[in-house]
Formats: C-alpha cells, structure tokens, sequence
C-alpha cells in the first residue's frame, strides 16, 4: 500500500473513464442531452435487506424507478418532473422517470440502490433492450491496490471489487426521452395469463 | 360545567423519521380492500409540500372547517344546513380523484407468464378503479416524498401565506420536515355538523368520531366539511369512512395501531378532561390567533379535587380520572406546551397535536454567527421557518412555537450541563419557565419514550359495555350497512362503469358473500 501511496486517506480527482465522451450525441433524439455526475445511495426503506420495492411503498413513492435530479439540470435539459428520461453512458442504459428536486445538487443525478427493472421500466433506445437499474451506467475500475491479497478492507468481497464507491465513479448523459418503448411485442391493454396450475 | 373526557394524541415532530410505518400499518389493517385502495387514514406527508389530496390546507378552494359569522356565531363554511340540503346533488367543494391518485396495481402475473421473447418483461401499472393499463403513473399519496417535484409546485403549500418564500427554494436554504396526519377526532367536528344524514356522532366515552355505517347515505358532505380531508369515499359501498382511532384497541386498552408500530416512538396517547359546556364560546373565539390558547383553557386539571368531583358527578369512571392524571397528552399539550393543534383556525378544536420540529442551524457555514439566547441558539437561526410552524400549528402565532422549541433546546442543554459538564444548569430552564422536575419528566418522556409513559388507555368499562351490548344484541356484527349485506353497490364516484368493470388481479383479500 505505501508503495502506491495509499497508506492514508487523500483527495484524487475522479477517475477518467470515458465512458460518456463516446455516447453524448452520438445517437441523439433531437432532446438535449447533459452531462452529471452519478450517484447511487442506498435506498430509504431499505434496513438491511428489506425488500422495499413492493406495491405498497412503490405507491409511497413514484410507482417505478425514478432518478433525481436538480431543478437548475431539469430546466437546461427541459425536464420536468415526472419525465420519461434517458440516463445513459458506455457501460449501458436506464429508462425511468425523473423526480426534479432542490434537494439534489446542481451537477450531480441520483438512482437510488434497488430499484426492480421487472416493474414499470420501459425499453431504452441506446441499448434496444429494456432500461437497466442503477448499476447499469457503472463499472468497478480496478487499480493495483484492489488485488492485493490479505485482508478484507483491501481486496473486498468475490462479485464486487472495491473498497470503497470511489472506484466506480461515474459520469451519465441525461435527456428526455422522445417515445416510450415498452418491447412487450403486441402493445395490447391485455391482462396477463394466469399462471398455469398444472405444472 | 359538564365534564367529558377524550382520547387524543401528541406527535413528536421531532422525532419522525418520515418511515411510513404508520401509514403501511393503517392501510394493511383498516384500508386494504376493495373501494379503500385510495384511501390512507394515516399518511406522512413531506413538507412543504401541497400533501394528500392537493392542496388539503386550501380552505379557500375546499371550504372545509368552520367559519365565523358577523353574528359571532359559527357554522360550515360550506354552508348552513339548508345550503348543504340545497346542494346536495351536486357538490362544488369535493375532491376529485385527480385530487387524490389513480390508485395502482402492478401485472406481476405477466413476469410469470409472458410468451417467451427476446427482452426481459415488465409489470406494467394497472387502475385499480379503471382496471385499465396505465401509460404512465402521473400522482401518488405521497408524490411528495423528500422533497419530491419543483419547489415552485411544492411551494403552493398554505403554510408559506406571509412567509417570503423565494429563498427557501435554493438548495442552500432548502427545509423540510415530514408530517404524519390522521383524523383529528375534533372537539367540535366540522364532519358532523356536515353530514345531513346524522350518521358522524362523537362517541360520548372517548370522543372517537365514528360513521355509523347504517345511516351514512354518500352524500360526501363530510368529506366537504372536513378541513384535513381525512374521510374517504368508498366507492364500492357507497358510504364513506375514516380513522376509527382503532377503538376496539382503544377500548381493550392498547394503542392504536399507528402508535403501537411507530418505530420513532413519536406517537402518545392518553385522556384529557375537558369542559363540555365551553367548546360552542371557544370555537367561535373572535381572533383566530386566540384558538389555540382558548382551546387549552377548556381542558380540566385532572388533579384537582373539584374536577374530580365534578368529573364523577357526570359518570366519568375513576380508573380514566387517574388515566387523565398520568397522560401523556396533558403534560405534552397542558402542562409543557410542547405539543400544539393543526390548524387551530379551522375552528375544528383538533385532538391530535405536534411538537413542532427543531432543525439544523441555519447559518452553520458561518461559524461564530449564529445568534445565540444564552447557552441555546436562536430559535431564529433554526433552518424551519419559524413562521411556517405557527401557521401550520397556531394560526400564525409565532410565540407559542418559539416557547416550544426554546423548552425543546433548553431541555437538551440542562442534559448536556449534567451529563457532560457535571454540573446542573437550572439557569436555562429558568429562562424558558420550567422547573428541574419538568425538564426530567420531559426528557424521561421525549427522549427514553417508555411504552408505559406514550400509551396512557383506560380500558372500556365492562358494565358500560352490557350497556353498548344490548344496543348492537340484534345487529350483524362489523358491516358496512346496507343490513347485513356486505354493502356494496354499483356507485362510483369516479364515474367508471362497474358493472362492466373487469377483475383485475386482487392484492387483497376481499369479503364475498
């Protein structure tokens, strides 16, 4: 660790991953797009691994997943709350709506953790599949220090290099989006089958 | 005098986590059923925000609550009875469900079920009033939630009126605090004085408002009347319906659902004796500002020997006079003035009372600046303004907020002095009017918040209850009127067929005959 100088905690700037230069504009939707930095905290209802994405608090909330953002970014992009957006970059995509809040701060777009994709998220654009969640825009950057072997607070978990969030610090592209693609095939107000009982 | 004694309840504002337990609770034991989906008779809402329905506060849009004549007499600002008879078919002053939401479902039974395709699928939103799919979820029960949406829309909040509030809509200065609201089990209920059925009555042993569901003909003028917006259609039965306070916890001596699982521990419950005789001089007090503090005076000092005289003259059993003498809500609304009424102006006389939330420093970033009143700091430099609490709890009066939350700050800093410095502060307690003792009990009741300190219940007298007994003997149990039918009809306020309504899957489990 002294070696990359890591031994004590100090400012870095974030990391360059270009994973937005490649995606701004380049397969635009006549909508301005923007770039923020992205957040992911954990979610509110969550206490350890409490399942919060049921009917109930979706109904306590917005009814699907949502991305927050900053009145000043919503009006430069022509957003309003409850928008169909776009949150996208290299590493892939998220269709949602957005929830346009003074609590955010200008520059910066939040998702929180846990947001289900299997309810009320339509299909993106960018990706021709349906929207991601909120690790979809992210990619663990891996630097030496992260494979050193030994203890736990250096080289965590087996799925998930990374001590700390800092590693998977990421820039989005946000817009509005033009037209809501639900890739359900037949797009017909049908009510679904029920589950066949003889299996 | 005639002595009556109430059940009410303190929230501690202070304390709410904004978690919704409460709500989820609520909803799961008295509202999880066919006609209800939409209806909360507890919600948290955040604030500032326009709440649940919109703009609920806006009496000036619903006229809800009481209004006081020239003659110094009061009635419903909806009007005298014979203006409520006169419009009765059609109502101007009723919320509409775009004023509530489009309550939803998902089609989860489509993630099973969907043919196999090249994408993942998706459950889409469903009506629940409709059954149709929903293209998009446009407003929610709590749309509002931290802070949810512009502030501009927010900001339509009434409890800004005389409050400049540009400002606080920067994300430096931004403020918010959660608002949990139920049914205020009013003094002087707006709803009963609605309602041109006489079905609302005030339960004589606890003050409860209660519906009697086989008088209610859904005329909805108590929806109206209500200033909080706290009774709910049911469309499927055709009658309305709201918090019940949970009697038949209540009268087993248990807190209400709500309280029993608030994980905050801000709820309390106990007895107040109040002068039955004054609530008619009270409610049609001249100056608005002078409600909340002439409400006060209409409740009885539970330890005086002539109240309690007087209260056994008029069949108050002993066991809730010495009920009244521990309650939570005395000394919380009494006794400390910590706890204050929402929206005192409506005239209603409300029964669930706030202590008003303490915030963050506002001018923190400039350290040394901040305005101090001895050892505790300004209540001016709190982030809240303290004009937005008065006119959510006081009618504007600023001066009882402030008490309240200088006694909050000050109770804080006579622990401090004890517990860190060692040596008691008696000097700040001074300053804010309260003895050591009080200072102690607050601290035991607002900060330790025993079970056995919030919840003060007499249970219901089991002779009384022989007396209630006889009255039901040839009833049908719990229903919702119509006899013994399970009372629903094909009203719809909403205006869908449902006759033709299709079945949609169902969340809940509902009674059929």
């Amino acid at each position: 660790m002294q070696a990359f100088g890591e031994q004590l905690i100090g400012y870095r700037p974030p990391i360059k991953t270009r994973a937005v230069e490649l995606m701004k504009d380049h397969q635009s939707n006549g909508n301005k797009e923007i770039v923020l930095n992205f957040i992911t905290p954990h979610q509110k209802w969550g206490i350890h691994s409490t399942y919060s994405d049921n009917l109930l608090m979706l109904t306590l909330s917005r009814g699907g997943p949502i991305v927050w953002l900053s009145e000043e970014d919503a009006k430069s992009a022509g957003i309003v709350d409850n928008d169909w957006i776009d949150v996208f970059n290299a590493n892939g995509a998220i269709a949602c709506r957005a929830v346009v809040s003074q609590r955010v701060k200008t520059g910066m777009v939040m998702m929180y953790h846990a947001q289900e994709r299997i309810v009320n998220t339509p299909g993106s654009k960018l990706t021709g599949t349906r929207g991601g969640h909120h690790n979809s825009v992210t990619r663990v950057v891996m630097k030496p220090t992260h494979m050193i072997g030994g203890y736990a607070q250096q080289s965590w978990g087996f799925n998930y290099y990374g001590t700390v969030g800092c590693n998977r610090d990421e820039m989005v592209v946000i817009r509005k989006m033009s037209e809501v693609e639900w890739l359900e095939g037949s797009d017909t107000d049908d009510l679904p089958q029920a589950l066949p009982q003889d299996i | 005098m005639k002595i009556r004694s109430q059940i009410g309840m303190v929230l501690n504002l202070d304390k709410c986590i904004g978690c919704h337990t409460c709500s989820i609770t609520c909803k799961n034991v008295w509202t999880s059923r066919e006609g209800m989906e939409y209806a909360w008779f507890n919600n948290v809402e955040s604030k500032p925000g326009v709440g649940y329905p919109n703009n609920w506060e806006d009496q000036d849009k619903w006229n809800g609550g009481w209004k006081r004549k020239e003659n110094g007499k009061i009635e419903p600002k909806i009007g005298s009875k014979m203006k409520v008879l006169s419009k009765i078919f059609a109502n101007p002053d009723l919320p509409e469900m775009d004023d509530y939401y489009e309550p939803f479902d998902f089609d989860y039974q489509h993630l099973h079920t969907a043919p196999q395709g090249k994408h993942q699928p998706t459950a889409r939103p469903r009506s629940l009033v409709s059954g149709k799919r929903m293209e998009k979820i446009e407003t929610g029960p709590n749309w509002e939630e931290i802070m949810g949406g512009e502030f501009e829309k927010r900001s339509a909040d009434k409890n800004f009126e005389e409050v400049e509030k540009q400002m606080y809509g920067e994300y430096e200065n931004s403020f918010m605090m959660y608002l949990p609201r139920l049914c205020e089990h009013c003094l002087n209920p707006a709803c009963v004085a609605s309602c041109p059925s006489g079905a609302i009555y005030k339960r004589d042993e606890d003050g409860i408002v209660l519906i009697d569901q086989d008088k209610c003909r859904g005329w909805r003028m108590c929806v109206s009347g209500c200033p909080y917006k706290k009774i709910y259609f049911n469309w499927k039965s055709g009658k309305s319906e709201k918090c019940i306070f949970c009697y038949p916890r209540i009268e087993a001596g248990q807190p209400t659902v709500c309280s029993e699982t608030c994980v905050g521990r801000i709820r309390y419950l106990g007895v107040l004796l109040y002068d039955a005789d004054r609530i008619e001089e009270v409610a049609s007090s001249e100056k608005e500002t002078d409600l909340y503090e002439n409400q006060l005076s209409v409740f009885l000092n539970p330890h005086d020997p002539e109240v309690i005289a007087q209260a056994r003259k008029d069949g108050i059993s002993d066991s809730v006079i010495e009920s009244a003498q521990q309650s939570p809500v005395y000394k919380m609304a009494v006794d400390w003035k910590l706890a204050l009424p929402l929206h005192p102006e409506y005239r209603t006389m409300p029964m669930v009372w706030y202590v008003p939330p303490l915030s963050p420093i506002q001018g923190a970033a400039d350290a040394g600046a901040i305005g101090m009143s001895g050892v505790i700091p300004d209540v001016d430099s709190l982030r809240i303004p303290i004009k937005y609490l008065a006119n959510m709890l006081t009618a504007g009066d600023e001066a009882p907020v402030r008490l309240a939350l200088k006694r909050l700050l000050s109770m804080r800093a006579y622990k401090r002095s004890q517990n860190v410095e060692g040596e008691e502060d008696l000097k700040v307690l001074e300053d804010v009017g309260l003895t050591k003792l009080q200072a102690e009990e607050m601290y035991r009741y607002l900060a330790i918040a025993n079970y056995e300190d919030r919840f003060v219940i007499p249970p219901a007298h089991r002779e009384e209850a022989v007396k209630y007994a006889q009255h039901e003997s040839d009833g049908c149990g719990f229903s919702f009127g119509n006899g013994c039918s399970n009372g629903n009809s094909d009203v719809n306020i909403f205006g869908a067929k449902k006759a033709n309504r299709k079945d949609i899957i169902k969340t809940v489990q509902i009674w059929e005959n």
